[in-house]
């Protein structure tokens, strides 16, 4: 208590003091205009790593922006596939329900990163881990900030290895298009998106796509023999989002419903599992009212209600358990509903250049399934009933957070802040976080400490023989990053940074099921450099990451590789056509067990190359053509499902036609 | 000791803040990122070797016509660079005739009723326009400036470019907000 009053009573200090006496100042002069790029110039800011815009420079944390155009001449496809060309990212895509993304070293079934769309978590609430896959509209999507490292500080529970944060585009203004592509695998998508704005106040959007995949083919030799030739595997997503914005309000709906096989979840080759006719059927509802008002120069308040809903439906087939001679088979449904509702209100005051505070209040109240209810069947081929609801629990969580950005001196500035929880499930939580920024001239360095939590889920206590003990995975972070830009066209950067994982889950298998137990240490040190160059007809980037990941005994952390690197380039061939090819390498990592194709426990490294060519120069039409595995590299990503690896996609090729109506919103 | 050592920091910071009152007023960003995006413009577009001659002064001559929205930034910001290998000069005007054969120019938010005489002129000439009123990119300005929540983006009138003798790199229209009109309405 004496806690919080120290703090309400420092930034009441800090606030009377400095609004009786400072003004406004604005140190933007001529040379640093000079010293921008266009892009710079765009002013591409970002809200997540500090929850209100800023300059990326200026942001307490490294931050990546995958941008608008980045996604439109690349192609990208699925969420991974527009962060598997940033440093520091690896990945364990099981060609299924899921795809798994790991930042700056360390595993995760997708719960040590918050995933956020217009800055609502969409995080599936009972396991805490996001979905990766095709459920997003890239073509919505304006930009893709991504933050490294923790920042449990203000986001709270789960924000752990860094977040990523879907800006999607704005309603104000008029455009509208529509995209449909095909390709091999059975790829296919249909998009569209309308955009309007009939008074200056006031826009609407509204947008859809279908997206469908077979992904890979993964039938007999081609998949380690983890399955038979009569596989089947699909990921069929269907997605929504409206967007209102009246004056100071904005209204938003997301709708994201995925149904996929389960095949890959599971062998079939010498397993009890039938490798088709599964289901898993998830949809994620959000919806969000905001509420801005900058009453006052120095002044803004903002207030965010939102409702979540994240349910394995009742529809979903998890596993079909094959008939034998003795045993006519079963299929197993599973039921699981989750949904959430909060309320942030968040006061920013800005007094000068030299100051900014924020502070906020978040209360949200959670109905979690305790766990799945389950049906079972009678046979392999009947359908089992519709499993009922099961037992709901309802969590509550209070938090308050507040920040500080200090100007110290003109090129030196003091970042802090902290984040209180107040929660049912997992008790209080305090977390601090420190960092220094210097910039000069075209030299910007940071120095940060942070720190970050992510609370064990309904999912983790009770997934498989269930562990009622487990603790909060914890860490402490400590990193160093610069930036210089050489030139207008040339920008260089890195990052060294120490990570620290305590209580980290991990999986622990006994003869028939598996658990989760707080058992490992992660320690990652690493580093992270990119260099951009960006000239009239071409751009160019290339970033290499080093992560020495290990645990408590000296041990490499599995399905971490300690190096990757990307490389890629645009070149615009003329007025309207440009290429895009880009390269990923992912050096050789440990798979969890011994991979019985290869008798051993060793993931390849692989170079992949894709490229993507767009053409603009018939009416309103624009046409890509695009590859992926260009070379039909057969490469692999690990598996902590079954003793196995999973094989990655063969290449893939695309066609897509979008057609724009009136203004092409680019 | 411990809240000893808390009011000390309290109170240190507080006096930190009391050096603020030395800031300078505020100034609005905005001319002079315009300004900027002015000056990035010129990296991405090329005048046709005609304009030499449309152009005799041997400077690269930028005019505003109307209400100067500016101040002074845009001569202090173009003072210290050149374009295509020239000199900047940047001229204040307030009637068409005074156009003559400058090689951007900025059509200030006053003109708007004299807009499709002034446009009337630069068609066909390696002038580009830029604007920064709602509505100009649409009635033909080649490119206008806007405000989107406190961003400054911009709109590329491509049918007016195509009409036009500049050759516009396509990386400047990737960034753009495209509009297809004929400047017509």
């Amino acid at each position: 208590m004496k806690k919080v009053l120290f703090y309400i009573f420092f930034l009441a200090g800090q606030i009377l003091a400095v609004n009786a006496f400072a003004q406004k100042t604005d140190t933007l002069g001529t040379e640093d205009i000079l010293n921008m790029t266009l892009t710079d110039l765009l002013n591409i800011q970002v809200v997540t790593a500090s929850k209100i815009q800023q300059p990326v420079n200026e942001v307490p944390a490294t931050v990546f922006i995958v941008t608008v155009e980045q996604i439109r001449n690349r192609g990208y496809f699925t969420l991974e596939e527009a962060l598997s060309d940033l440093p520091g990212f690896q990945f364990r895509n099981i060609n299924g329900f899921n795809s798994y993304i790991f930042m700056r070293g360390v595993p995760s079934q997708n719960n040590l990163i918050l995933l956020m769309i217009d800055g609502v978590q969409i995080n599936e609430l009972n396991s805490g881990g996001f979905y990766a896959g095709g459920q997003f509209i890239m073509s919505d999507i304006k930009q893709i900030e991504v933050v490294y490292g923790p920042a449990s500080a203000l986001y709270g529970t789960n924000a752990v290895s860094g977040i990523i944060n879907i800006i999607t585009k704005r309603p104000d203004q008029k455009h509208s298009h529509i995209s449909i592509q095909g390709g091999n695998f059975n790829t296919g998508m249909i998009d569209f998106n309308v955009k309007n704005n009939p008074s200056e106040n006031i826009g609407y959007s509204f947008s859809g796509q279908y997206k469908t995949s077979e992904k890979a083919n993964l039938k007999g030799a081609r998949g380690d023999f983890n399955w038979t030739n009569d596989m089947e595997n699909f990921e069929n997503d269907l997605s929504f989002s409206a967007r209102l914005k009246i004056k100071k309000l904005d209204a938003g709906v997301d709708y994201q419903e995925k149904r996929a096989s389960m095949t890959t979840n599971f062998k079939s080759v010498d397993d009890i599992y039938l490798d088709k006719n599964s289901l898993w059927d998830i949809y994620f509802l959000n919806a969000y009212l905001k509420y801005l008002n900058e009453f006052h120069k120095n002044w803004s308040f903002k207030s965010t209600g939102y409702f979540r809903d994240a349910t394995v439906k009742s529809n979903t087939i998890n596993a079909i358990v094959k008939a034998s001679d003795s045993d006519p088979g079963m299929q197993i449904g599973y039921y699981r509903p989750n949904q959430l509702a909060g309320i942030e209100n968040q006061l920013n005051f800005s007094p000068s250049e030299k100051l900014l505070i924020i502070a906020g209040l978040i209360g949200e109240t959670e109905w979690l399934s305790e766990g799945f209810s389950e049906t079972y069947s009678n046979s392999q081929a009947e359908s089992p009933a519709v499993p009922s609801k099961p037992k709901i629990l309802n969590n509550n969580l209070f938090s308050y957070y507040s920040h500080i950005k200090y100007s110290l001196i003109k090129e030196l500035s003091f970042s802090g802040g902290i984040r209180h929880d107040f929660s049912s499930y997992y008790g209080q939580v305090f977390i601090p976080r420190v960092g220094l920024i210097f910039q000069k001239n075209n030299f910007i360095a940071k120095v940060l400490y942070n720190t970050a939590f992510r609370s064990p889920r309904p999912w983790d206590y009770t997934y498989g023989t269930g562990n009622e003990n487990l603790e909060p995975e914890k860490m402490k972070s400590w990193e160093l990053s610069v930036s210089y830009k050489i030139n207008e066209k040339i920008n260089i950067s890195g990052a060294v940074y120490y990570n620290m994982i305590s209580n980290k889950l991990t999986k622990q298998t006994n003869q028939e099921f598996d658990r989760w137990i707080n058992e490992n240490e992660v320690n990652t040190a690493g580093f992270e450099l990119n260099a951009d160059y960006i000239a009239n007809n071409l751009t160019f980037y290339i970033n290499y990451t080093f992560n020495d990941s290990y645990d408590q005994h000296e041990n490499l952390i599995p399905e971490i590789s300690r190096h990757c690197a990307n490389t890629g380039a645009t070149y615009s061939l003329s007025k309207n056509m440009n290429l895009n090819l880009r390269a990923n390498y992912l050096g050789d990592r440990n798979n969890p067990t011994i991979i019985p194709a290869t008798g051993d426990d060793k993931i390849d490294d692989a170079l992949v190359f894709h490229g993507c060519l767009t053409y603009s120069g018939i009416n309103n039409f624009t046409f890509q053509l695009k590859a992926n595995n260009i070379l039909n590299t057969e490469y692999y990503h690990p598996s902590n499902r079954f003793e196995g690896r999973y094989r990655q996609p063969q290449r893939i090729v695309s066609l897509k036609a979008t057609y724009n109506f009136g203004l092409k919103n680019n | 000791m411990k809240n000893k050592l808390k009011n000390i920091v309290f109170f240190i910071l507080i006096l930190q803040t009391l050096t603020l009152k030395n800031d300078l007023l505020a100034q609005s960003r905005e001319p002079l990122i315009k300004a900027g995006f002015i000056e990035k413009f010129t990296h991405f577009i090329q005048w046709p070797e005609a304009s030499e001659g449309f152009n005799t002064t041997n400077l690269f001559v930028i005019k505003v016509i109307g209400e100067n929205p500016f101040g002074s930034v845009l001569e202090e910001l173009f003072s210290s660079v050149k374009v295509q290998k020239q000199e900047v000069k940047v001229e204040y005007i307030s009637t068409i005739e005074e156009i003559g054969s400058c090689n951007i120019l900025f059509i200030s938010g006053s003109e708007k009723e004299n807009l499709s005489k002034i446009l009337e002129y630069t068609t066909g000439k390696p002038i580009l326009t830029i604007g920064d009123s709602n509505g100009f990119g649409s009635k033909g300005v080649e490119i206008n400036l806007f405000n989107e929540e406190n961003y400054i983006r911009y709109e590329v009138n491509k049918s007016a470019i195509e009409k036009s003798v500049l050759n516009i790199n396509s990386l400047l229209l990737s960034y753009a907000v495209i509009i297809e009109t004929n400047g017509q309405n």
